[in-house]
């Protein structure tokens, strides 16, 4: 069984990400904290009640208050694990958080340079050649195809291509999936300084 | 005098076991997957949620408010615990337990058994009540 990786639960989006995958402040917008202690006061008041008017032929009463006790302690703990998870930034709804494996969060250029990534250019080495972006290193789809990688998976990368071409993002996700850390494509509005 | 011991030791071990999994939710969230019973997304929800379970437990039966209550889920959850365990060690899983320490030898019989345990303990405080010095002789007391 292939071991999975559990960081992104602690991931939180920085500024300036354009982001495709939904992070967990984007999906718990959906579902706030306010909401979250409702629910578990409504969840309470209302099942609390229905159990403990229940007739006395069909639960005992003793039982009866302890069975209710037990649905008022689950709603708290409910309650209070929604509340301090939004807090922490962890997922209440890791069914929505959780990204797949294979989608790639864009960079612009300006957070990627203030990250300290590392951008490669994953066109022909004539296209490099001819105009790149300042800092980047070339690193050809035809040899990334061939076996090359980029050297070290704990680095922190961005691919680019030109517009429109979808390399930069194949590349990213072929990283990432072989357990790169860190892999972002270039946004494409960036695409501006390579083609002005 | 003897079920305020029992509750204390109870509470003191649901408390324990809260703690450091609430301070690295990500490591329990890896145990719960190396345990291989439930689907990817179901257990990173539960590992998020079950350590505040026992908080509220454990907080709960220290201070002996809805003593007879708090037994009752502690009992379900020991034998939720125990039958974990032993399906792993039944599998031949190589995991850590995860029940107090992140880092802690593998799972096995004898996790069982110490649920086992537990669910006695549990079992006690339903059948016997709270004891002395419980919230519950304020709030319902007749």
């Amino acid at each position: 069984m292939k071991p999975r990786d559990f960081r992104h639960l602690l991931a939180k989006p920085s500024a300036g990400v354009v982001s495709r995958s939904r992070g967990n402040d984007d999906a718990n917008a959906a579902f706030p904290t306010p909401v979250a202690l409702l629910f578990s006061v409504f969840a309470d008041l209302v099942f609390g009640r229905i159990l403990r008017a229940a007739p006395e032929s069909t639960v005992k009463t003793g039982w009866r208050d302890v069975v209710a006790g037990a649905w008022t302690l689950l709603s708290i703990s409910l309650g209070l694990a929604l509340f301090v998870n939004h807090a922490r930034g962890l997922p209440i709804q890791p069914w929505r958080a959780l990204p797949s494996a294979t989608s790639i969060t864009s960079l612009d250029l300006d957070s990627a340079r203030e990250r300290g990534a590392i951008l490669i250019d994953t066109r022909s080495p004539e296209e490099y050649k001819t105009r790149h972006l300042s800092g980047a290193l070339n690193l050809p789809y035809q040899e990334v195809v061939e076996g090359r990688r980029p050297p070290s998976r704990r680095g922190r990368y961005v691919f680019y291509c030109s517009p429109g071409c979808g390399r930069a993002l194949k590349v990213a996700q072929l990283a990432a999936a072989e357990g790169y850390h860190e892999v972002f494509v270039l946004d494409q509005r960036a695409y501006v300084e390579l083609y002005p | 005098m003897k079920t305020t011991t029992l509750r204390l030791l109870l509470g003191g071990i649901f408390l324990a076991a809260a703690l450091e999994k609430i301070q690295y939710p990500v490591s329990f969230a890896e145990m719960v997957e190396h345990y291989q019973l439930l689907p990817f997304q179901v257990g990173v929800w539960l590992a998020l949620v079950l350590p505040y379970l026992e908080l509220v437990l454990g907080l709960a039966l220290v201070l002996g408010f809805l003593s007879r209550s708090c037994a009752l889920l502690a009992a379900g959850l020991s034998i939720v615990f125990g039958l974990a365990s032993f399906s792993a060690w039944w599998r031949g899983l190589d995991v850590s337990c995860g029940c107090f320490h992140s880092q802690g030898p593998p799972v096995s019989w004898i996790h069982s058994l110490l649920d086992i345990g537990l669910l006695a303990l549990a079992i006690l405080i339903l059948r016997i009540g709270p004891g002395r010095w419980a919230l519950d002789d304020f709030f319902y007391s007749d």
